[in-house]
C-alpha cells in the first residue's frame, strides 16, 4: 500500500464512522436530526461510496471528486459549530420547523457535541485529501 | 487483490460494530426501564390524572403514550380498541400524552374536556378518524374539530369551550411528558404492558404481549 491508498483508506474509515454514527444517533437513539445535520449528512454519505470505489479501482483523480463534496460539507459543519458555540446567535438559524439546530443532544467533556464530531470528521477528511493532493503533485515532478 | 480484502474486512468490522452497538444500547435502555418498574409502583408508568379504562381483574396495566396529531397513533388506534374489546375484563388501559406536534396540546385539551362529560372515547374516535382533515401537513386546521366534535351526541360543546382553559390540563401534559422522558419514550405511539415495552407496533404483537401477561 502506498501513502495515497492509505490516506484514502483512512478517509473511508472516517466517513464510514461518521455515517454509521449519525445513523446510530437518529435511528437507534432516536434523536431527531435538525436541518443543518441533514445538509452535513447529504455531503458525508456519498464520500463513503466515493472512497470505497476508489479503493477497489484506484485512480489519481480522487481529490477532484471528493474535495468539492467534503469542502461543502465542512462549510455547513463549520457554520453549525459557530451556532453551537453561540458565536452566531440562534435567531438566524435557518431552521423553521422541527428541531432547532442549537439543540444539544450529547455533550461530552463540555464541548464535544454532535456537530463538533461532524466538524472533526470533515476536517480529517479534508486534511487527508490535501495530503493526497500534495503527494500526487510532487510525484508528477 | 490486497486492497479488496482490507476493504471487505473493514466494512465487516464497521457493520458488526454498528450491530453490536445497537444491541448493547437497546439492552441498556430496556434494563433502565425494567429497574424503574421494580423500584416504584404505578408512577412513572401511570398517574392518578390519566384516563383509565377496563375492569383489570388480572392486574395487567397497558399504558399507551399517544399524540392526537400523530399519524401513526391514528393508524394504531383501531388495534388498541380491538385489543381492549377482547381483554377489557382483564386489563386496565391507561392513556398518557406526549404532545409533539403543533396543535397537539390544544387537541389534548379538547379530549380531556370531553372526558369531563364522559365522552372521552367518542371524542378520541372523532379526533383520529378526522385527523386527515384537521392535521394536514403544513395546513393544519384544528378549529375544524369544533364542528366535528359538536356532532357527538350529548357533548356540550360550550362547556368544552370553557373547560379547555383549565390550567390542570397543561400540568397533566407536563407530567406526562416528564414521565415519557424518564421511560425513554421519544415517539408516539409507545406502549407498555406491565412495564414491558411493546417492540413492534402491530395488532398481533400487541395482543401477544397482553395475553402473555394475562396468562402468566
Amino acid at each position: 500500500m502506498n501513502s495515497t491508498s492509505t490516506f484514502v483508506f483512512i478517509s473511508f474509515i472516517v466517513a464510514s464512522i461518521a455515517t454509521l454514527g449519525s445513523l446510530f444517533f437518529s435511528e437507534i437513539m432516536e434523536f431527531i436530526p435538525c436541518s443543518m445535520c441533514w445538509y452535513q449528512r447529504i455531503f458525508m454519505y456519498p464520500l463513503v461510496v466515493i472512497f470505497l470505489v476508489n479503493m477497489l479501482y484506484p485512480d489519481d483523480k480522487i481529490v477532484k471528486y471528493a474535495m468539492p463534496i467534503a469542502f461543502v460539507g465542512w462549510t455547513f459543519s463549520f457554520y453549525h459549530n459557530l451556532l453551537m458555540f453561540e458565536i452566531i446567535p440562534e435567531s438566524i438559524v435557518p431552521c423553521v420547523q422541527g428541531v432547532p439546530c442549537s439543540t444539544e443532544y450529547i455533550n461530552w467533556l463540555g464541548f464535544i457535541t454532535i456537530p463538533f464530531l461532524s466538524l472533526i470528521a470533515y476536517s480529517i477528511i479534508l486534511a487527508l485529501l490535501l495530503l493526497i493532493k500534495k503527494g500526487s503533485s510532487s510525484n508528477e515532478k | 487483490m490486497k486492497n479488496k480484502k482490507i476493504v471487505i474486512i473493514s466494512l465487516l468490522i464497521l457493520v458488526v460494530g454498528f450491530i453490536i452497538g445497537t444491541i448493547t444500547y437497546k439492552n441498556s435502555e430496556n434494563k433502565k426501564v425494567e429497574n424503574i418498574t421494580k423500584s416504584e409502583s404505578g408512577a412513572p408508568f401511570t398517574r392518578e390524572h390519566s384516563p383509565r379504562f377496563g375492569e383489570n381483574k388480572k392486574g395487567v396495566v397497558v399504558v399507551e403514550f399517544l399524540d392526537p396529531e400523530c399519524e401513526s397513533c391514528s393508524a394504531f388506534h383501531p388495534m388498541v380498541k380491538k385489543m381492549f374489546k377482547e381483554n377489557y375484563e382483564d386489563i386496565s388501559l391507561v392513556v398518557r400524552y406526549l404532545p409533539n406536534h403543533q396543535n397537539s396540546r390544544f387537541v389534548v385539551k379538547l379530549l380531556e374536556a370531553a372526558r369531563l362529560q364522559n365522552k372521552y372515547n367518542e371524542a378520541l374516535d372523532v379526533i383520529f378518524t378526522t385527523q386527515h382533515k384537521w392535521a394536514e401537513h403544513n395546513n393544519t386546521k384544528p378549529e375544524l374539530l369544533w364542528d366535528f366534535l359538536s356532532k357527538i351526541d350529548g357533548l356540550d360543546i360550550e362547556k368544552v369551550r370553557t373547560d379547555i382553559k383549565k390550567p390542570l390540563f397543561d400540568e397533566m401534559m407536563d407530567i406526562d411528558s416528564m414521565d415519557a422522558r424518564t421511560l425513554s419514550v421519544r415517539g408516539t405511539p409507545s406502549v407498555f404492558v406491565n412495564g414491558k415495552r411493546l417492540a413492534v407496533l402491530s395488532y398481533s404483537s400487541l395482543s401477544e404481549l397482553v395475553e402473555s401477561e394475562i396468562y402468566k
